[in-house]
């Protein structure tokens, strides 16, 4: 069902969603699919990778993209699937978008609980950030239409 | 001359580290993440159609070591024979991600399971990732 980007669910999922599914097309017609944080700010979706990762290549030849949100708990029925136009930018996105980031994935109560268990694996995280391909970069994806899609795992019973 | 040898072996490690040939990983052996093919959390199919890359909720299956996807009828029609990716994936904080993506050809395959139209996927490439388990390698 296609409806506003302004729809209720929309927004819910938007606002609550933890991890999109962007799907891009390779220089070679090829789908590629990879799962992302995001965060919304000022009417754009968010989400960081390499500026050589394979999505970021794919966005620099193909800009149109498809953005799958699926609720976070298995009771949910619908996802939300965007259609949009990303831009690759190379380094951090700006500060109002990191914030989010670091409040909605780090900083949040359950994310601090997975931090703190993970303490001792955070400067393999460091180095593991360092070997991304390209070094940081992000896209920013401004969504054209939107629709709420039903998951077939989840029949309404 | 245990102690030496460590020493030695520390220092080596410690250079190789520098000069960045210890490589960090968060790949795993697909079957790592094998509870992933009962009734994954996200499941998500990628296809390229009309040369715009789509993405579809799924029902995911791993059945006798075949990954298998059900869709609805009116996204079954173009899906024989296709180019897909499959990705299973589950966590929302960074050392809780894992998953599992699937590369390969979708085809038709029997039985109509939950009203939905089953599809196999023919492997060409299979990952598997686990952040909570980012290691050296």
């Amino acid at each position: 069902m296609r409806v506003e980007l302004a729809h209720p669910t929309v927004r819910t999922f938007l606002r609550r969603g933890m991890v999109a599914l962007v799907a891009t097309r390779s220089a070679a017609g090829r789908p590629f699919l990879t799962p992302l944080w995001f965060v919304v700010h000022a009417g754009v979706v968010w989400v960081t990778t390499g500026t050589a990762t394979r999505a970021a290549r794919n966005v620099a030849r193909h800009p149109d993209v498809t953005v799958l949100i699926h609720g976070e708990t298995n009771a949910a029925e619908v996802a939300v699937r965007l259609r949009g136009r990303a831009t690759l930018r190379p380094g951090l996105p700006p500060w109002p978008v990191l914030l989010r980031i670091a409040v909605k994935y780090y900083l949040a109560p359950r994310a601090l609980r997975s931090e703190v268990a993970n303490v001792a694996r955070w400067p393999l995280r460091t180095r593991y950030y360092a070997s991304v391909a390209g070094g940081p970069g992000h896209l920013a994806i401004v969504p054209v239409a939107a629709e709420v899609v039903a998951r077939p795992d989840r029949p309404a019973e | 001359m245990p102690g030496l040898t460590t020493a030695w072996s520390l220092g080596s490690l410690g250079a190789e580290v520098l000069r960045g040939r210890v490589a960090v990983t968060r790949d795993v052996d697909p079957s790592a993440v094998g509870d992933l093919g009962g009734r994954p959390p996200r499941a998500t199919l990628a296809f390229v159609a009309s040369d715009v890359a789509e993405a579809l909720p799924v029902a995911a299956r791993l059945v006798d070591g075949v990954h298998r996807v059900g869709v609805p009828a009116r996204d079954a029609a173009d899906l024989h024979g296709r180019e897909v990716v499959l990705v299973v994936d589950d966590g929302p904080y960074w050392f809780q991600l894992r998953g599992l993506s699937v590369r390969g050809t979708a085809r038709r395959a029997a039985g109509a399971d939950g009203g939905l139209v089953w599809f196999a996927i023919e492997p060409r490439r299979v990952l598997a990732w686990d952040f909570g388990r980012i290691r050296e390698t």
